[in-house]
């Protein structure tokens, strides 16, 4: 629990104004929010968003955490909730509650390659963890982006790649899952675990992160796993049903683990003994 | 420690009743509320616990959670909790009370709340409290109750667990003589025949008793005990609703007409929830870490046995055999960790 959380009550949200929307995909937007009071979090960690009388959801920012009078979050269409937030318009008033959890631990990460492997939508909270390592790049000796879609319309963040690029100690390899005819693309086609094929890290001296889709999580880790990476090396920003966001009401459960205070980021080596851990 | 005549008793409670809601367990295992000018409608605190567990006091089945503090209330006063619900109650402490923060509902009830603890003197076919390392009466160690009432010849030995409870004893003294060396050893009989009994009641169980249940519950979690085990399970969830340990909630926003909340058409709650529903812990797009029902069981168990064990290093059900009362399915918890 930060400063900035209801004392009392904390389960009530703080109001936030819907201060931009920035259309990513055809049902993926990024929102930027104006909280009444500043929300302070470290990258990797969640807040729960409410839509007034629907009900709440949780989402990881996806801007730098030294942006602190605004968030962004980048938002699937996908259920209730997401559905409603993405009829909201500029002015709109919702509230967010939070941080919560845990984020990346950057002390790890310092004087290392760090391997970044994302799919979907996942690169959302990613992209925090990215501005977050961009703003002292001289503390890590490499970063590289692995990023894998559906279809090259899916990419999230198109607008962004462009200035990516430019970076000099990032790079950056993308996948498409399959090319429509009508759509163009010049990088690689296949699962995102593919690319890890071409990476050259030094096992010795790096870590992996990892966020996507269970089903992408689960065969990244595996891959990782198989080139040698240890699992105290590999970072899982994991998902479940967060809820209240406290540790209290049991439905983000893994384990002996609430995803929402003991995670959301997970070492490979704290869940491998668990069960069900990519469902 | 002190005495209470029997026939003194609903009377102590209804002056007690005067600055308390006071609510006492009767014959038919309810919780009754002392009123005004109203005689006792069976009070029995010498029957197993009450049918409905003690959570339903301070974590309750619907909360409105809008305000931004949790509304003041009269002090509770819970007269013949029995030891089963006192030890699932700690689960709920570590759940709401410690950890990233306390809930201020949860707290706010409890302190509110003081717990009049009673021996269980007669337990019945269900129970199996010694088999998860329980007794069917209160030890002063315990600390978590205010007054705990243990039945002897024609009253009760009257024991304090708290300051209050203490307080509660100084204040109301005329109804209080003291104890004699034969009233402690007719309840230390007493005592040793509940546990005889539980030892017949669950002779058949013998085994899980000294049994390792964290242990047998993780080296079995691939056993396909679990799929034969749930086969009449029909998905009520009675178990989450009736457990004492079950701690599980959701919230929503309900639309209401009536909203204590300015300017808004809906109110913020919280319910119990369970995690035997199918969609308990689904993400939105659907995804579900349990889609089978004898995953959920089987969730349910370990939650019980092995994870919150490994959090709490206590078992997350106390045996107090609720659960088994009221399957349709005729699921029997001990018959579950014995076929394991």
């Amino acid at each position: 629990m930060t400063d900035n959380q209801n004392k009392i009550n904390p389960y009530l949200p703080i109001k936030s104004k819907i201060e931009k929307i920035i259309d990513e995909t055809s049902n993926i937007k990024t929102f930027i929010f104006r909280p009444e009071t500043p929300i302070l979090f470290e990258t990797g960690q969640f807040v729960e968003i409410t839509m007034p009388g629907i009900g709440e959801a949780p989402f990881t920012p996806s801007s730098s955490p030294s942006v602190k009078n605004t968030l962004e979050v980048t938002i699937m269409k996908v259920g209730g909730v997401t559905e409603k937030l993405h009829e909201a318009k500029i002015g709109d008033i919702v509230g967010i509650r939070g941080p919560y959890g845990n984020g990346y631990p950057l002390e790890k990460f310092k004087n290392k390659e760090v391997l970044i492997i994302g799919g979907g939508v996942g690169i959302a909270p990613l992209r925090s963890l990215l501005l977050t390592l961009f703003e002292e790049l001289n503390n890590y000796k490499k970063i590289i982006l692995c990023y894998g879609t559906k279809m090259p319309e899916d990419v999230v963040y198109k607008r962004l790649f462009p200035e990516w690029d430019k970076i000099k100690r990032l790079e950056i390899l993308r996948s498409v899952d399959r090319c429509p005819v009508e759509s163009r693309w010049d990088e690689t086609i296949g699962l995102v675990t593919c690319l890890l094929n071409n990476v050259n890290v030094d096992l010795s001296n790096s870590v992996a992160v990892v966020c996507g889709p269970p089903i992408m999580m689960k065969f990244t880790t595996l891959k990782l796993v198989e080139q040698g990476h240890k699992p105290e090396n590999i970072f899982l920003s994991m998902e479940r049903n967060m809820s209240c966001g406290l540790g209290k009401c049991g439905h983000c459960a893994i384990g002996p683990y609430f995803i929402c205070k003991d995670g959301p980021v997970f070492t490979f080596e704290q869940l491998k003994d668990e069960q069900d851990i990519w469902a | 420690m002190k005495f209470i005549y029997k026939k003194n008793l609903y009377k102590f409670l209804e002056v007690l009743s005067v600055d308390n809601n006071v609510f006492y367990l009767t014959e038919k295992h309810e919780y009754k509320k002392v009123k005004k000018d109203e005689a006792s409608d069976g009070l029995n605190v010498d029957v197993v616990r009450a049918s409905v567990p003690l959570k339903s006091f301070y974590f309750l089945q619907r909360e409105k959670i809008g305000l931004p503090e949790p509304p003041a209330k009269n002090r509770n006063i819970i007269f013949g909790v029995k030891s089963c619900d006192l030890k699932a109650k700690k689960i709920l402490d570590n759940m709401f009370l410690a950890g990233v923060c306390t809930d201020p509902f949860y707290d706010l009830h409890i302190k509110n709340t003081l717990i009049f603890s009673s021996d269980c003197p007669a337990p019945q076919k269900t129970c199996f409290c010694t088999l998860v390392d329980g007794k069917p009466y209160i030890e002063a160690k315990q600390q978590n109750f205010d007054l705990n009432f243990s039945p002897v010849l024609n009253g009760y030995i009257v024991e304090p667990g708290s300051s209050e409870g203490e307080a509660i004893i100084l204040q109301q003294k005329s109804f209080f003589v003291d104890t004699t060396e034969q009233m402690i050893s007719e309840r230390n009989k007493l005592r040793e025949r509940a546990l005889k009994l539980l030892e017949e009641i669950n002779k058949e169980f013998a085994q899980l008793k000294d049994t390792d249940l964290q242990k047998r519950a993780k080296d079995n979690y691939s056993s396909n005990w679990w799929k034969e085990a749930s086969k009449t399970c029909v998905q009520c969830a009675g178990c989450n609703s009736i457990c004492p340990s079950c701690y599980c909630f959701f919230l929503l926003d309900a639309s209401v007409v009536d909203s204590e909340l300015p300017d808004t058409n809906f109110e913020k709650l919280r319910y119990w929830d369970a995690c035997h529903h199918t969609g308990y812990a689904r993400v939105a797009g659907g995804m579900n870490p349990r889609p089978k029902l004898f995953e959920r069981f089987r969730n349910r168990y370990q939650c019980k046995f092995n994870f919150r064990k490994e959090n709490f290093g206590i078992y997350a059900c106390s045996g107090c055999g609720r659960c088994i009362d009221v399957c349709p399915g005729k699921i029997d918890i001990r018959k579950v960790m014995s076929g394991l």
